[in-house]
């Protein structure tokens, strides 16, 4: 085989007690039109059937790892990032299903293009209970543009949309553990600095948000989530107070919805400085000092009058 | 070869060498093993046949018919040849996802011996667009006999099948009189006695290209008023079905062939079901004549329906 053309892809999967949707993930790297891959399944010391799951396979393009202890995803990933042998890296989550000419089209995507490009982002389809959406396209990944502030281009950056060049993770650093939520996000920026990236307009994954689904249970996650990205990298935007106002306020609302009141009301006094102009920061610190029941009620009846839910 | 396989795969195709790769893999990925892929050469002039013979897996199997005869002659000829106990159809733009015949297969176990066929959910995509079908909430099907449904909605193309094969030698193949709808018309046969299964998930992913073969407008027509023709009177039991065929078949006229040949198809609609208003509207705007008035009145329902258009990014 020539291996220039086709280059070794380590693709990595961290999991945590899923192992009847592990498997479907596996089958589905498994049916992978491009054939030169290792799959990495990082099995985060789950207590379920995982490991009976994974010894049925017996392709051995299939490293399984099991953790001792438990140590959350984004150490999962970085533990497969160090073992990884493919100069290429893709990540894929146990709830999702890629589609089967998903690394043949991002290898071809990577080769063609120029040296500095290290990250491939594919579009992809999320599919709930009751509806189907179509995430990415030409004229928002263009859009994208981390100079608007942290969290920017959010829903387009899930791990298993990518292909990564294992040097640039190298050079950025892998995912954070520290962070919960937007590790991906977090990523992201830091290998916004290293090179630049690419994007696919096909779907290439679908992520199956109606039997898996993502999002904290614990939302105090977010607030501490954004404290930390602040504390990083809020400097950043540090010309751009508008910018920073809204994440401190958001980070407020947050840490008074699900947190800590009086760090909530830090972070909202922080974005006023910056930006007094902004009458919904003056309600959101009012609010705050009503306590956090109170809080919650008043966001759900402002959310529930504009007809939308977060 | 060694015992019979589970499943009958049968992939017809014609001149689609370049997306047949993917359609083949994902059979041969299935998590359920047991299967043959039987691809039928409806007489391709590109080159299908090395693409095919390529593949090194001794489960596929390579028909070529001489003189190109359309998907449900091709069908048929697979038919003819499958030896598995179940049957599925695959088409060459599709793209099966890795459980799909192993959940439709644990499906149909745990279903009534009188259920031959489950169906299962289909992601679309046009480039542009995403569906999912059958559309959630509008169609509402979850398992029964689905005529109604299938009669309403044909939601269900035959990639999404799976068949036992004795259904298929009770009820006989596909009717090639038909270029087109010929899935549908089958469907219409089978529900007419037989119960069906839903799987309510995607298990599939249908990659819609411009040169797909149901944007044949003329030819969707014809076919449609074959298949009113051949099965008015089992048709007739449900007025309000039937009422439905008629009104898409003059719509179909109207937006894309013939203003004033849609007129009898609305009338027949209104005669059968005289209480929808939409009937009434078609007809009138039909007496008008103008096939561009038509296609105004019919974007601006669709524009107010909120339909199209993909839901914007939310954070």
């Amino acid at each position: 085989m020539n291996t220039l053309a086709q280059p070794l892809v380590s693709v990595i999967v961290p999991t945590y007690n899923r192992a009847q949707l592990l498997r479907r993930s596996v089958m589905s790297v498994l049916a992978q039109t491009y054939r030169n891959f290792e799959l990495l399944v990082i099995d985060d010391c789950s207590p379920d059937d995982t490991p009976k799951i994974m010894s049925e396979f017996s392709d051995s393009r299939i490293r399984y790892i099991r953790l001792e202890k438990n140590q959350r995803a984004a150490r999962a990933r970085n533990i497969g990032i160090e073992m990884a042998r493919g100069d290429l890296i893709a990540f894929h989550d146990d709830d999702d299903v890629w589609l089967i000419e998903k690394l043949e089209h991002q290898v071809a995507a990577m080769r063609e293009a120029p040296a500095d490009v290290g990250l491939n982002i594919s579009a992809y389809l999320r599919y709930f209970s009751d509806h189907v959406e179509y995430v990415g396209g030409r004229s928002r990944f263009d859009a994208m543009d981390f100079r608007k502030g942290p969290l920017h281009g959010f829903a387009l950056i899930a791990t298993p949309a990518w292909l990564v060049r294992r040097e640039c993770l190298q050079r950025s650093g892998g995912f954070d553990p520290g962070l919960r939520s937007w590790d991906d996000w977090e990523l992201a920026y830091r290998l916004s600095k290293v090179c630049r990236f690419s994007h696919l307009e096909e779907p290439l994954y679908i992520q199956d948000r109606a039997t898996g689904g993502a999002m904290w249970k614990n939302k105090a996650v977010y607030a501490s989530d954004m404290r930390i990205i602040l504390d990083k990298h809020g400097a950043d935007w540090r010309d751009q107070p508008r910018v920073l106002a809204a994440c401190y306020q958001l980070a407020g609302r947050f840490e008074a919805q699900y947190g800590d009141p009086a760090q909530a009301r830090r972070w909202l006094r922080q974005s006023l400085s910056l930006n007094p102009s902004r009458w919904r920061t003056w309600a959101t610190y009012g609010l705050s000092l009503t306590g956090q029941a109170a809080f919650s009620a008043a966001v759900k009846t402002m959310h529930s009058l504009r007809g939308n839910v977060s | 070869m060694s015992a019979d396989p589970k499943v009958s795969v049968i992939l017809p195709t014609f001149n689609r060498a370049r997306t047949l790769p993917r359609a083949m893999t994902s059979v041969l990925a299935q998590s359920e093993r047991s299967l043959e892929l039987i691809v039928v050469d409806d007489d391709s002039t590109d080159d299908t046949e090395s693409v095919v013979t390529s593949v090194a897996d001794p489960r596929v199997r390579y028909v070529r018919r001489t003189g190109n005869s359309g998907p449900a002659a091709a069908r048929n000829a697979g038919l003819a040849v499958a030896r598995g106990t179940f049957v599925g159809f695959q088409d060459s733009d599709d793209e099966w996802l890795p459980l799909k015949l192993e959940k439709q297969l644990a499906a149909l176990d745990a279903a009534a011996p009188d259920v031959g066929l489950v169906l299962c959910g289909q992601l679309r995509w046009d480039t542009r667009t995403l569906w999912y079908l059958p559309d959630h909430g509008r169609t509402g099907v979850r398992s029964g006999r689905l005529r109604a449904e299938i009669l309403r909605t044909n939601f269900a193309l035959t990639p999404s099948w799976l068949l036992r094969r004795s259904v298929v030698e009770r009820l006989g193949g596909f009717d090639e009189a038909l270029s087109m709808l010929e899935d549908w018309e089958w469907l219409i046969r089978y529900t007419e006695r037989h119960a069906a299964v839903l799987l309510d998930e995607p298990l599939m992913m249908v990659w819609e290209s411009a040169d797909s073969i149901s944007l044949n407008h003329a030819r969707y027509v014809r076919a449609l008023e074959t298949i009113i023709a051949k099965h008015r009177d089992a048709l007739s039991a449900d007025p309000l079905s039937l009422a439905n065929l008629y009104y898409v078949l003059g719509k179909k006229y109207a937006l894309y062939v013939e203003t004033t040949a849609a007129r009898p198809a609305f009338r027949k609609a209104l005669q059968l079901w005289p209480r929808d208003p939409r009937y009434w509207a078609a007809f009138a705007l039909s007496l008008a004549g103008s096939r561009t008035l038509f296609q105004r009145a019919w974007l601006g329902v669709r524009r107010m329906k909120g339909i199209e258009l993909p839901r914007p990014e939310r954070l």
